[in-house]
């Protein structure tokens, strides 16, 4: 099968995964209870419940429904929400950003760090940085970003008082969320990076550049690191894929302004157009990753073909 | 067909060449650690079982001339070893009596995820063409949302408890176990003893048992072993959120997260942080040293 053929599959599984991420929106929000009656006042009158239903479309046939769900869903309509009587899209769209800017500075610090130390142990493999590094690594995929996250407050913000406790206000305030998102995918990065580095080292490049005379770090960084790119290319967009669905435990603990505290909010009031609105903004982002790091693979290297026709 | 297959290369559950050299004389034998990852283990198994017999105090009952005592002082009511939380009520009991709700989520999830998963990607790694592509796809699709997003939405529609928790966590886990059981299928369906099996004239479901099954075992328990870890955190996760385990009732996850409220009080948030991250950490050990035993293939994550 020529690229593509495979290029284009991959792009039609990724509307395909989204259209199924939609369906199963629609059918959790059908069997989350009547829109109408959580809408109405306590003691409405059934014909008052009645109209709301006709005007909000529920009183027509699902498969309708479906329809009409799908069309604004991909007009980015996902109705009003019913406790901050805005439109569900513009509550996202204003939460969005904040997201986005903590995911993003996240992600640079667990990628930036992780194939560093990676790079630094395997050379150490064996020794003693190498070794503290690892028990790091597991301790680091142990603890939970929502118990990382009050000690950090508690010995940085509140003890040293250095970072404010919460909110976004400033370079510093990124800092400890930052630290309690990115740490598990740091540790993951770390732990492939060293894993396919230490693959690399016994390949003839690498002992060719070594019996040049190069130092640790040029060979590190011209000889080990593009060989071992393409599963931490893989593990870090996956990485930064579960970093979004992270990050609304983040969030709610930090009060950041973002989608994930605001998603949080929005199932205590039970506000299902709201919750929905963001399920869907999440899906869209995972998808985008997810379907970004198959092109990636597809397009970089050319063993994976071969090695799939098998 | 070819196509899910590179998706499933490039989800990274499958290391791409084995480094078995690294890990030559190392996991074979129990290690201290896995030693006492496993007392860790036992320890909190036999405490979810006995419930909050063990428990110095009773878990419930609020005391509210000792509330927010520090570990190891003395109230009007006696000695709290790891302090009294902001209603007076013994945290050590907390603890004890909050095991069991965990291990109960976290156990019946991953069994009823990995039975799922195991029928599913066995199905799908033995079938036609047409079949397994539309299962894998919708195991991808599962896939597609966030899991706390997915578990989230699960408690808007269901009401928040223990239920909800079982349901959620299983219901995103489950294509991670299909995924590995069907790479596994596939990759042993082509090898000669089975096409040997077949061509003696055995039948799809006597090969299944007796060839494929027995074979894929290894990876799969290596498997389970490994997700109870992470099983623990979201579990913890979900009631940290308050859409698991409810408020009166008491759980790790949200002791910690009533403690958030009151961070002068460090031990509020610190004695269930520490119990969760030994207990994942005692799984993480155990899980890996399992998987260099069983399977040493899958050794470099």
């Amino acid at each position: 099968m020529n690229v593509v053929r495979r290029v284009a599959l991959i792009l039609v599984s990724a509307i395909v995964s989204l259209v199924g991420v939609l369906t199963l929106v629609f059918v959790l929000a059908r069997l989350s209870g009547d829109p109408a009656k959580l809408m109405a006042p306590p003691n409405a009158p059934q014909s008052q419940i009645d109209l709301t239903r006709a005007q909000l479309g529920l009183d027509r046939p699902l498969i309708r429904q479906y329809g009409s769900f799908l069309r604004d869903a991909v007009h980015g309509d996902f109705g009003k929400s019913y406790y901050w009587h805005q439109s569900a899209a513009s509550l996202v769209w204003d939460h969005l950003p904040s997201t986005l800017a903590l995911a993003a500075v996240a992600a640079t610090f667990a990628i930036i760090l992780g194939v560093g130390a990676g790079l630094v142990a395997s050379s150490y493999r064996g020794r003693l940085p190498d070794r503290v590094m690892m028990t790091g690594s597991l301790v680091g995929q142990a603890v939970p970003a929502f118990w990382m996250a009050p000690v950090l407050i508690l010995l940085v913000s509140v003890k040293l008082g250095w970072t404010p406790t919460g909110g976004m206000n400033g370079w510093r305030s990124f800092v400890l969320p930052m630290i309690a998102l990115g740490s598990f995918q740091l540790a993951v990065i770390f732990r492939i990076t060293r894993a396919s580095a230490l693959e690399v080292q016994s390949q003839d490049h690498v002992r060719l550049g070594r019996a040049k005379g190069l130092g640790k770090g040029r060979l590190a960084i011209s000889h080990i690191l593009p060989s071992t790119a393409l599963p931490v290319i893989t593990v870090a967009g996956l990485s930064v894929a579960s970093l979004i669905g992270g990050s609304v435990i983040v969030e709610r603990i930090f009060s950041w302004p973002g989608l994930g505290n605001l998603m949080i909010d929005a199932v205590e009031q039970r506000d299902f157009p709201v919750v929905q609105a963001i399920a869907v903004v999440y899906a869209v982002a995972f998808i985008t990753i997810n379907t970004l790091v198959d092109l990636l693979y597809e397009l970089a290297d050319p063993r994976t073909r071969t090695a799939v026709v098998r | 067909m070819t196509h899910v297959l590179a998706a499933e290369v490039s989800i990274g559950a499958v290391p791409p060449e084995p480094s078995v050299a690294r890990r030559r004389g190392r996991g074979r034998r129990p290690t201290f650690a896995v030693v006492i990852a496993t007392v860790v283990v036992a320890i909190a198994v036999i405490t979810a079982v006995t419930g909050s017999l063990l428990a110095p105090k009773d878990p419930g009952k609020q005391r509210l001339r000792d509330t927010l005592i520090p570990p190891m002082r003395s109230g009007r009511f006696g000695r709290y070893v790891l302090g009294s939380d902001e209603l007076g009520r013994d945290v050590l009991s907390r603890l004890i009596a909050g095991t069991r709700p965990l291990l109960l989520v976290v156990v019946v999830s991953v069994a009823a995820a990995a039975l799922f998963g195991l029928v599913w990607g066995l199905i799908a790694g033995t079938g036609g063409r047409v079949v397994p592509t539309v299962m894998m796809r919708i195991a991808d699709m599962q896939l597609s949302i966030p899991p706390v997003i997915l578990a989230v939405i699960l408690a808007v529609v269901f009401d928040p408890g223990v239920r909800t928790s079982i349901v959620a966590i299983s219901l995103v886990t489950w294509p991670s176990y299909a995924r590995v059981v069907r790479a596994e299928t596939l990759k042993v369906r082509s090898s000669d003893y089975v096409a040997l099996a077949r061509v003696a004239g055995l039948g799809k479901i006597r090969v299944l048992r007796h060839h494929i099954l027995p074979n894929i075992m290894n990876s799969f328990v290596v498997l389970c072993t490994l997700q109870l870890a992470t099983a623990i955190i979201f579990a913890a996760a979900l009631s940290f959120l308050g859409v698991g385990v409810q408020a009166p009732r008491p759980d790790w996850g949200n002791m910690l997260a009533g403690g958030t409220k009151y961070l002068d009080s460090w031990w509020l948030v610190v004695v269930p942080g520490v119990a969760i991250t030994i207990l994942v950490l005692s799984l993480n050990v155990i899980g890996d040293h399992v998987r260099d035993r069983f399977d040493p293939r899958r050794a470099a994550l």
